[in-house]
Order: C-alpha cells, then sequence, then structure tokens
C-alpha cells in the first residue's frame, strides 16, 4: 500500500465511522426545540383530528394527550418547582403523592384547555442551554393576536422535558408556587394534597354534569 | 492496518466523550439543584440571563393588606359569577358579535388619550404617532371608531404597540408595583397601578358625560360589552387553581410587569 492510498482508506475509515455514529448521536442528542417541536406537532396532530369534536372521541383524546405527557414533561421536577424549599422537608411518599395529584389536576385543566386548539401557529424563537437547562422561546399566532409562551426545559437522562411554561409572562411553576407556599403557610403537606385533591373532585363532578 | 482501527478508536473516542462528559455534568447538576432549586435559574421567565442576584425576579409579592384583598376578591368573585357573567351573557345573547365588536371599538377608540398619555410619559414617540394617525383614521372614516381600519395592517417597519397606560409610565420610570390591592368591582390592581387609575379618569372622555349617573352608566356598558369577548378567561384561571386568589395575584402582578418592560 503506497502512502496516497493508506491516506484514501483512512480517510474513507473515518468517514465510515462517522457515517454510524451520526444516527446514534442524533437520536441521543436531540435538542431541546426539537423535542418540543415533536411533542407540539404531535399534540396538534391529535387535535386535528377530526374525532376530537364527537362525544366519544373526547375521553380518547385526553387519553392519548395523558400518555404522551411523560414523554415531554418532567412532572416531578415541575411539582417539585412549584413547592420550592418546604418540598426539601416532606417525606417522599408525600411528595409521590403530591406529584400524582398535581398531576391530575394540571391535566384536567390543561387538557381541557387545550382541546380548544384553533388552527394557531407556533413560531420557534430563541433557544439557549446551558448545562442540563435549556429555554426555548416562541410566538403562538393566533388569528388576530400573538402570545409568547416560553419554555424552560431540563435534561434527564439524554432527553429533554419541559418542566415550566411561561404564558405572557406568567410561570405556571410560580402561579402555583404563590398558591402552595399560601396553603403550606396555614397548613401542611396532607392538607395541600387535600386541597388538590378537592380541586380535581370539583372539576370531575363538573365535566361529568356538562358531558 | 493497525493504523486504521487505531484511527477508528481514536474518533469513537472523540466522538462519543463530549456525550458523556455531558451526561455526567448533567447528573452533577441535578444533585446539586436538588438542594437548591429555587435559586438554580438561569434565564429570567423572559429570556434574560440572570447575572447576579439583582437581576433576579422577585418573588415574594407583597400584600399586606391579604385580609381587606382577600375579602373584596370574595365580593367580586360572587359578583362576577352572580351578576356580570349573566348579564354579559344575556346581552351576547340578544345582539350579534359584530355590533359588539362596533361598540368595543368605538369604546377603545375612545380611550385613545389614555394611550397617548402613557406613550408620552415614557418617550415612546413612535408609538404615540402610530396611535395618534389610528385614532384620526380610525374617527373619521372609520365612522366614530366603530369600526377599527387599522387593525391586522403591517407598518412600514415595526413600532411597539401603543397599548400602555399610566401605571404603566410609572413603571418604566422604575417605580415598583408596591403593595397589591383588591377594588370592590373594579377588581385587582396595585398601590402604583391605582395612582395611574385616578390619572387615568381624569382623561377618559367618558368621566364627563353629564349627569354623574350616566357617566358611571356608560362606563359600566362599555365594560359589560368587552366583558362579552373575555367570558372564559377569569374561569380559566380559577378552574386551574388551589388558591385563586393567590393566582389571580401572582398572573396580575406578571401581567403588568411583563407590560411594563415591554
Amino acid at each position: 500500500m503506497n502512502r496516497k492510498n493508506r491516506v484514501q482508506c483512512s480517510l474513507a475509515a473515518i468517514a465510515l465511522c462517522a457515517v454510524l455514529l451520526l444516527p446514534a448521536l442524533a437520536v441521543a442528542e436531540m435538542t431541546p426545540t426539537e423535542t418540543l417541536k415533536e411533542g407540539v406537532d404531535k399534540i396538534i396532530a391529535i387535535l386535528k383530528d377530526p374525532s376530537v369534536n364527537t362525544d366519544d372521541g373526547k375521553d380518547k383524546i385526553i387519553q392519548k394527550l395523558s400518555s404522551m405527557a411523560d414523554d415531554y414533561f418532567a412532572f416531578e421536577q415541575l411539582t417539585m418547582r412549584a413547592v420550592g424549599r418546604p418540598w426539601l422537608k416532606m417525606p417522599a411518599e408525600l411528595q409521590e403523592k403530591l406529584v400524582a395529584s398535581f398531576r391530575k389536576l394540571l391535566e384536567l385543566t390543561y387538557l381541557k384547555q387545550i382541546r380548544q386548539y384553533d388552527d394557531e401557529k407556533v413560531v420557534y424563537k430563541r433557544e439557549m442551554v446551558k448545562g442540563s437547562k435549556a429555554m426555548v422561546l416562541t410566538d403562538v399566532v393566533a388569528k388576530d393576536k400573538v402570545f409568547s409562551v416560553n419554555y424552560k426545559l431540563v435534561k434527564l437522562d439524554g432527553r429533554w422535558y419541559v418542566y415550566d411554561i411561561i404564558g405572557e409572562g406568567i410561570s405556571l411553576v410560580k402561579n402555583y408556587r404563590s398558591q402552595f407556599n399560601e396553603i403550606l403557610h396555614d397548613s401542611d403537606t396532607a392538607g395541600l394534597i387535600d386541597r388538590i385533591n378537592e380541586r380535581v373532585a370539583a372539576l370531575e363532578a363538573a365535566q361529568n354534569k356538562s358531558e | 492496518m493497525r493504523l486504521y482501527i487505531a484511527i477508528i478508536a481514536f474518533f469513537m473516542v472523540v466522538l462519543s466523550a463530549p456525550v458523556s462528559v455531558m451526561a455526567d455534568a448533567g447528573q452533577q447538576d441535578a444533585a446539586i439543584q436538588l438542594a437548591q432549586f429555587e435559586d438554580d435559574e438561569i434565564w429570567t421567565d423572559s429570556g434574560e440571563l440572570i447575572t447576579d442576584d439583582l437581576n433576579r425576579q422577585q418573588v415574594k409579592v407583597s400584600d399586606p393588606l391579604e385580609g381587606w384583598n382577600r375579602f373584596w376578591f370574595q365580593v367580586n368573585d360572587a359578583l362576577y359569577f352572580g351578576v356580570f357573567k349573566p348579564l354579559a351573557q344575556g346581552y351576547a345573547f340578544v345582539i350579534p358579535e359584530r355590533p359588539r365588536g362596533w361598540v368595543k371599538n368605538f369604546f377603545e377608540n375612545l380611550m385613545y388619550p389614555v394611550r397617548l398619555v402613557g406613550c408620552l410619559l415614557q418617550g415612546k414617540f413612535e408609538s404615540a404617532g402610530m396611535e395618534t394617525s389610528k385614532f384620526i383614521i380610525n374617527s373619521t372614516i372609520g365612522l366614530a371608531g366603530f369600526a377599527d381600519l387599522t387593525e391586522g395592517r403591517k407598518t412600514v417597519r415595526p413600532i411597539p404597540t401603543g397599548d400602555e397606560d399610566i401605571g404603566q409610565a410609572f413603571g418604566a420610570w422604575g417605580m415598583g408595583p408596591g403593595p397589591y390591592l383588591v377594588w370592590p368591582v373594579l377588581g385587582p390592581s396595585s398601590t402604583r397601578d391605582t395612582v395611574g387609575y385616578v390619572g387615568e379618569y381624569f382623561i377618559t372622555p367618558t368621566t364627563y358625560i353629564h349627569p354623574w349617573y350616566w357617566s358611571v352608566a356608560t362606563k359600566s356598558y362599555a365594560r359589560i360589552n368587552k366583558l362579552t369577548f373575555e367570558i372564559g378567561r377569569y374561569e380559566s384561571i380559577v378552574d386551574s387553581s388551589v388558591d385563586p386568589y393567590a393566582a389571580v395575584r401572582d398572573a396580575y402582578l406578571k401581567l403588568r410587569a411583563k407590560k411594563v418592560a415591554e
């Protein structure tokens, strides 16, 4: 083998190497925006399904969206941040219960709201990444208005998950933190879980009534 | 041959290294975050990098009059569900959406002095000019403001909207919102925005209708008409919250802070 051949061969080896490694990297390293876009596109696809508006389709959609939520939301991180410092003093068992109740509340209220989707477009404006944290700034363009919706994401096991949504400057996590703080100030973790469950029950009752 | 294997091995190591290093860093971060996750924010909610403690958004709200505020919040809540919402729904049932839109445009056009003063106090002369030309066009060709001819039209170059008021101007001057306040019927406010309201009262044309009860009636009518376009907004906050009072307070203060920043 002469020198030229050797160089060509090694270049080919490098190229092969790169080609083989690329897909693996791409899967492992989806950027925050890509992850978010995948989730948003999936939700829109589900919502655009004509069966959404039938009475029968309603429950199915909610189930579909709910099972999808775990791929894109870090509910534990979200709950932890919504509680703030008192989280550190909560027993693990109650933390788990709180995450479950809070998730149920978020599902009931927010899944109901996104079903009012009316062909809004999402414009991805900017992405910022630092270590295991990221923030994606987007605009939701409705018929006559533009809303700013920003997402905060955290990387867990090589995948990005949303842990806060900031709509028009109102952070979901911080809004709940101000509520949770009030309740935890007057009561305790069990009391907070009770309050959340009460609200969930009220929402479920209202839902059954309207159907 | 050995050379190629060496090269391949080298590249594999080089290419995979950043991934594993990043994963390690992530795990480490997570451990630290767990201990101090309240202060681990890198960006503000609007996406600016937090460089020091001064830059950090104020988490604690000032609400020394919580007893008074909570009382009026309850009253307003009952008024909304018991009086204003049914009234708006009944009115919307009788009057179709288009005429209600005209009425909304008319009163919005009439509030031009408030927006103009809000813009001027902040030195936003371009927005002030924009508001002025909008006012002139809508008041004349737009038939006294019933039609909004400028809606959805693009400007030659981007000019920020003139949706300003006096409270926002005070905020732009560096004044904080001060203690949160809930007023009967009027709803959530802050000390700063209350002072703004008072100023706005005097530059709102409908204030000068005589006698005073016609002025009040006109303002109430404008409010109910506007409400028909906003039904469901308040409900969605209340529905999703475990402490509606705290949820509304946070939402009000954050929205105002965002408007001041714009």
